[in-house]
């Protein structure tokens, strides 16, 4: 059971995809998360009403430290769903999965929270797998790739050893060419609730179809202040369900859906949006199963590295606009974050 | 003969007899994984004192030692200032001493002590250090000619945070194309050496080392790895004396196989956590030391005796301890090469590729 005051609050979000949802918390909880038995942390999860929500045995099977909120939602999007998260929450720390349809490796919690001990200004994210052996918008048979990835999830026993998710995954189309490389988007990020508070929570613009692109945004929001430090889980993952989502399966429209988000995204950042260009710090083991995404990470990162050299350009371009420091001095005075929105 | 410690290679050299209590190669780490409960202790700082002191052994090799000192200067060493970290220089006489101001010109957290030394270790060096030593964390460089990158000393600071019980390693590099002991014998030498530092205009970007070497012996294959050893090894103080220092027993040349045995005795406590800075380094200068600076029969003889102390005392050869560690910081563009290579050698070593 949490405490009044736990220190981590990991809010997760879903709308129609009980099954994929119930596995995602499965993955949140104390029986699965390693090394989590002293961490005091809750699970806030908040469910857009569906005609496939989870169902009363799968609410009783939630965890203690979990807290549920039903809610009946008019328009398409997650955004107010994320911010009655953020205001049921308690933690000072928050984890934030859009997507309920994404399970996480086993040391997420401890690794993110290992992370925010050592700065309390770092954003943590984990790497993006799809369970299958393809991008899910490109499969065109719903109902057969429902029953081939329970079968792929079936044949492991991923509740006692979630590592062998990575056996049964590909590396996610979000950032494609790996983590050594500018990171566009995150569906699993952790922050301190100043940090969130800073940005105003989940921005309310977002209200086309799933919320548009609200993670990329909420991601890159939190990353572009100058004391933030953006950390990944080298050795981690988390691993998209297919269900349906709203970018993440095939349909005819999907390229005018996400022209009208990327529309949207740049006509909120003046600037116009890109992939947020910092140097990302590495924190934790790295498993045998998380090595070919390293491996192919830093093939890429040298190729990426090559190019931009060769234009005379810098790697980390919003390092170099922020003037951000990327080591760690921790008798440096810290300034206070300013108030500063976006 | 110069009696300075260096590493030595994981496996004999081909087409010989092996050399008796030759170090066992470990392959892979064990499969259980580093543990962190969430309610460890960060480490506790010292009112008044530096947060690290660096330990860094000098005998007769006054310009790669100063290279070294300045590559743990304030502005090499990024994002700390003089007031983070202390650096204790401890010079065994000899014919060839650094320069005392010359030292303390380079900056306020700078500490030399020379000292006159009886028996062929560094060992007795390095405890007296640690007995100078300040702050609540122990780092130890055993062979004054290793040059750093420039985030190791903010990065140990960082891995103080995750737990008291870290120890903090670094891969080991030789600078040049291929390890030193090979070079040499191709020509390979100071001046080689310089008009290679000199080609990546080194100090002004420390993170360039990597453009000019490669990875020592005790570090082949990477940091996913076991490493055999770390020539930057810090723990805290606490676990300093938990540990007993470095065991005065190694007295052979150089210390023998004493900064092995430290690492390994460390890392094998049930409740410490190797920490890696993965995208940094220290890298190896030439300059004559007991195993890389020697050649043929002469280094073999020297091997031998190393390795037979190690076994005596410790009832066996050496094998790296295969605890798995925790990487910590960025991985700078110039080492990506390096990482890259790194996780291919344990996909191979798994049968994956």
């Amino acid at each position: 059971m949490p405490g009044a005051n736990p220190v981590l609050s990991v809010v997760v979000i879903g709308f129609r995809m009980a099954a994929q949802l119930a596995n995602t918390l499965f993955t949140l909880g104390p029986r699965y998360q390693r090394n989590v038995e002293r961490l005091d942390y809750e699970v806030v999860v908040v469910e857009n009403e569906s005609d496939d929500c989870l169902d009363r045995a799968q609410l009783d099977a939630l965890p203690a430290n979990f807290r549920y909120f039903r809610r009946r939602e008019q328009g398409r999007s997650p955004v107010a769903a994320i911010n009655l998260g953020f205001a049921e929450s308690r933690g000072d720390y928050i984890g934030l999965l859009v997507d309920g349809a994404r399970m996480l490796s086993p040391r997420v919690l401890e690794y993110a929270t290992l992370a925010w001990r050592m700065d309390s200004d770092s954003i943590t994210t984990v790497p993006g797998y799809h369970i299958g052996n393809e991008q899910h918008h490109a499969i065109s048979d719903a109902s057969a790739a429902y029953a081939a990835e329970a079968a792929l999830l079936a044949s492991i026993d991923w509740r006692a050893n979630g590592y062998l998710l990575f056996e049964v995954a590909t590396i996610g189309g979000g950032n494609r060419n790996g983590y050594l490389q500018p990171f566009m988007e995150s569906n699993c990020v952790f922050a301190s609730r100043r940090h969130f508070e800073r940005i105003g929570f989940a921005d309310a613009r977002f209200q086309l179809d799933g919320g548009g692109s609200i993670n990329l945004h909420i991601f890159r929001a939190l990353g572009m202040h100058p004391r933030t430090r953006l950390v990944v889980l080298p050795g981690e993952g988390s691993f998209h369900q297919y269900h349906g989502g709203v970018t993440t399966r095939a349909r005819e429209d999907r390229a005018a859906e996400l022209a009208a988000h990327k529309r949207q995204l740049h006509g909120i950042w003046n600037e116009g949006f890109h992939s947020l260009r910092r140097e990302p710090f590495l924190l934790g083991a790295v498993t045998p199963w998380a090595m070919p995404l390293l491996e192919h990470s830093a093939r890429m990162g040298q190729v990426r590295h090559q190019r931009l050299r060769g234009l005379g350009q810098p790697l980390w371009q919003d390092d170099e606009d922020l003037a951000a420091d990327r080591y760690f001095n921790p008798t440096a005075p810290r300034r206070v974050i300013e108030d500063s929105g976006t | 003969m110069k009696r300075h410690h260096d590493e030595a290679p994981v496996a004999a050299p081909a087409a010989r007899e092996p050399i008796p209590f030759s170090p066992l190669p470990t392959a892979l780490c064990a499969e259980a994984m580093p543990c962190i409960p969430a309610a460890a202790e960060p480490l506790q700082h010292l009112d008044g004192a530096p947060r690290l002191s660096v330990i860094v052994i000098v005998y007769r090799m006054p310009r790669q030692a100063m290279n070294t000192l300045r590559s743990l200067a304030a502005g090499y060493q990024r994002g700390v200032t003089p007031a983070d970290y202390e650096v204790l220089v401890v010079e065994n006489e000899s014919a060839e001493m650094l320069d005392a101001a010359a030292v303390a010109a380079l900056g306020p957290q700078f500490r030399y002590y020379a000292r006159r030394e009886v028996e062929p270790t560094p060992v007795h060096a390095i405890n007296y250090a640690a007995s100078l030593a300040r702050a609540n964390m122990i780092a130890v460089m055993i062979d004054g000619a290793r040059l750093l990158s420039p985030g190791v000393v903010s990065y140990a600071l960082a891995a103080q945070r995750l737990t008291r019980d870290a120890i903090v390693a670094l891969p080991g590099y030789h600078l040049g194309e291929k390890l030193q002991q090979e070079a040499m014998l191709a020509g390979y030498d100071e001046n080689v050496e310089r008009e290679l530092l000199a080609k990546i205009d080194w100090p002004a970007d420390g993170y360039r080392l990597f453009e000019i070497s490669c990875l020592s012996g005790t570090s082949a294959g990477g940091w996913f790895k076991p490493m055999g050893e770390s020539n930057f090894v810090a723990v805290s103080r606490e676990l300093w004396h938990r540990l007993g220092g470095f065991d005065p027993r190694f007295n052979e040349t150089g210390g023998g196989q004493v900064n092995l045995d430290f690492y390994k005795r460390a890392c094998e406590l049930p409740d410490t956590v190797p920490v890696v800075l993965a995208g940094e380094g220290s890298f190896h200068q030439f300059h004559g030391g007991i195993t890389t600076g020697q050649a043929g029969e002469i280094r073999r003889a020297i091997m031998a005796a190393h390795f037979a102390q190690y076994a005596g005392l410790r009832g066996g050869p050496y094998k790296p301890p295969d605890k798995r560690p925790i990487v910590l910081g960025a991985f700078p563009d110039n080492a990506m090469k390096t990482v890259e290579l790194a996780a291919r050698t344990v996909r191979m070593a798994r049968g994956e590729v």
